[in-house]
């Protein structure tokens, strides 16, 4: 599988804690489905963010050596609060599938996959990992647990991320 | 129980042949279960502490067997972590449950252990050159002038003492190998520093704190599996600085372990020092390491304990991960059917079953080798809430009909639910 990457530069947060962890899921996620569906090319489009580049460098090299003999192409435009329809800097017409991450719920037709990454739930139990951190660290790594069980979920949850995965090109609704 | 070297040489076989199904082009993969996170997405190569054991273990079988094909299987595992250093010194996809990453501590320390380890049985120099240069790579990037020591992150003050541990071993073996005198100031700085997060009395005493974030008050966390690992890394320090305060270490890590071992042959997964305890996960396959440090002291094994890692082996040959991961979260749930995570064997836990069956094996053998007989096999488990049935052949692990792993593939395939 090919992967191509394009950034665009964003107010992009620094890439710590739950951040992190959420281009983590983010990245696992796209390139988990992308091989599923023998995809011959990726096209990424993501912040410009020496840490997501190094993301995304690693999972090539897990790929970069496979062949399914597929031939659909996919667009990941994983650049939030931005439209690929509107910005020209990617073309996703001759896509077969297309990624979107989103920070607000949107009604997507052709829908494949959901996913919601750091959930309100996660960042609650989160909540509980920073009021508890200096004085009961057993309740600490508890919330801990929580919070990494809740921190990804299929479908739509209030979230600080929400991952679509749709065929070919259609307009947002 | 008694277990005889055929019993050891029948599970042995029975790994081996459960570890080259988890073979892929770069590596040995699979998924990962974890305390701090799992992995079931990425399921590619891990260049992390998995070679450690690999590399250790099949040292250990070709010195005591002479078969070429353990040699094999060892410059098969040196090649994949040549062929996966990065221009830096870096391993590829060190990170285990944080795959894929790179710097991983104490995982890219571990695997050049096992490259200098396997290198002195072999004579093979390139894998001495290789962990060279990954740890020469490891001081730049961890090593604080400023408080003399090896930070966990780059520029992130704090001490994570078994890894700790692991590095000072590395560098003891990097020193020995390279007849270089000048890397035994990292090993004394790193091995210090485990003594420093050592507790010194009360119904703990002896263990070793995981983190300080201040390299300086440890955080009262006290996992046996993380204190087994810091045991062989003492003595050998023991060793090459001919101290006794070392030794002395181990012997009462030791005594933690013996104090914390439960009825059943396993060890809770944290006991904090205000006396409350993490019961679960209990490690399987992991317990291997604990009763490695048992070993490397010169002490048997509890029975009970190799008895329960023996009698867990899968009709695959692999070993399963532990009990009680549903437990993680939620203290009360049900233990039966176990959660997939508990069920599921991972590379990176096994080879800590290589290493210590492997060490355990009496030398000369004298019986014939076996031939392994493996089988597929399903079996009931949880998996987010819902019973599903999970089945492992030799070629994938399923999870009910939405989930699956192929053991040749670097990604999972389904909805995660």
């Amino acid at each position: 599988m090919n992967v191509e990457v394009v950034t665009m530069p964003t107010t992009q947060a620094r890439l710590v804690g739950p951040e992190e962890l959420s281009w983590h899921y983010i990245m696992d996620l796209i390139f988990a489905q992308s091989y599923q569906l023998k995809c011959q090319l990726l096209n990424l489009v993501i912040p410009d963010s020496p840490a997501l580049r190094t993301m995304v460098e690693l999972r090539r090299y897990s790929v970069d050596s496979l062949t399914q003999g597929g031939s659909p192409k996919a667009l990941a435009w994983c650049v939030p609060g931005t439209s690929q329809v509107s910005n020209g800097q990617s073309d996703s017409s001759d896509c077969d599938y297309i990624f979107s991450l989103s920070s607000e719920p949107f009604n997507v037709s052709k829908l494949l996959s959901q996913y919601s990454i750091w959930t309100y739930k996660a960042r609650m139990w989160g909540l509980g990992i920073r009021l508890t951190d200096s004085w009961n660290i057993a309740m600490r790594d508890r919330f801990m647990n929580r919070a990494n069980e809740n921190f990804v979920r299929p479908g739509y949850h209030p979230a600080h991320y929400h991952l679509y995965l749709r065929e070919k090109a259609e307009p947002l609704a | 129980m008694t277990v005889s070297s055929k019993h050891l040489m029948d599970a042995l076989a029975r790994l081996d042949a459960w570890l080259q199904t988890m073979r892929q082009d770069k590596g040995y993969g699979g998924p990962v279960a974890h305390w701090w996170r799992d992995q079931f997405l990425y399921t590619g190569p891990g260049l992390d502490w998995r070679y450690e054991g690999i590399l250790v273990g099949y040292s250990e079988l070709w010195t005591k067997t002479n078969n070429p094909v353990w040699l094999q299987r060892i410059q098969q595992a040196t090649n994949d972590l040549k062929a996966g250093q990065m221009a830096d010194g870096n391993f590829m996809m060190s990170e285990f449950e944080r795959n894929p990453g790179t710097l991983g501590t104490p995982h890219e320390a571990a695997a050049s252990l096992g490259l200098l380890k396997s290198s002195v049985l072999t004579g093979d120099e390139k894998g001495v050159v290789a962990a060279r240069r990954n740890i020469s790579h490891l001081i730049s990037q961890l090593w604080d002038p400023d408080s003399h020591g090896f930070n966990d992150r780059p520029s992130t003050p704090g001490r994570v003492p078994n890894k700790l541990a692991t590095l000072s071993h590395a560098l003891c073996l990097l020193a020995e190998s390279t007849g270089d005198t000048s890397w035994l100031d990292y090993t004394r700085a790193a091995i210090d520093d485990v003594l420093r997060f050592q507790v010194p009395e009360g119904q703990y005493a002896g263990a070793i704190h995981q983190y300080a974030a201040d390299n300086r008050h440890g955080d009262g966390r006290l996992f046996p599996f993380y204190n087994a690992r810091c045991v062989e890394p003492l003595v050998v320090a023991s060793r090459v600085f001919e101290e006794t305060k070392y030794l002395a270490a181990a012997e009462k890590i030791m005594g933690f372990l013996e104090h914390t071992m439960t009825p059943e042959g396993l060890w809770p997964q944290i006991c904090y020092l205000s006396g409350k305890r993490a019961e679960y996960p209990r490690w399987i396959a992991g317990t291997a390491d604990i009763l490695y440090a048992f070993h490397v002291m010169g002490r048997s094994v509890p029975p009970i304990s190799l008895e329960r890692l023996l009698t867990s082996q899968l009709p695959s040959g692999g070993f399963p991960t532990g009990v009680g991961f549903s437990r993680k979260a939620h203290s009360r749930a049900s233990l039966i059917p176990p959660d997939y995570r508990d069920m599921t064997p991972v590379t990176g836990w096994n080879d800590k079953v290589l290493r210590l069956l492997a060490s355990l094996l009496p030398s000369p053998l004298a019986d014939e080798w076996p031939v392994p007989q493996t089988e597929a096999y399903s079996h009931q488990v949880r998996m987010n809430g819902h019973t599903i049935v999970f089945t492992e052949t030799a070629e994938r692990f399923g999870y009910g009909t939405q989930w699956s792993i192929v053991k040749s593939e670097p990604w999972a395939r389904g909805i995660i639910s």
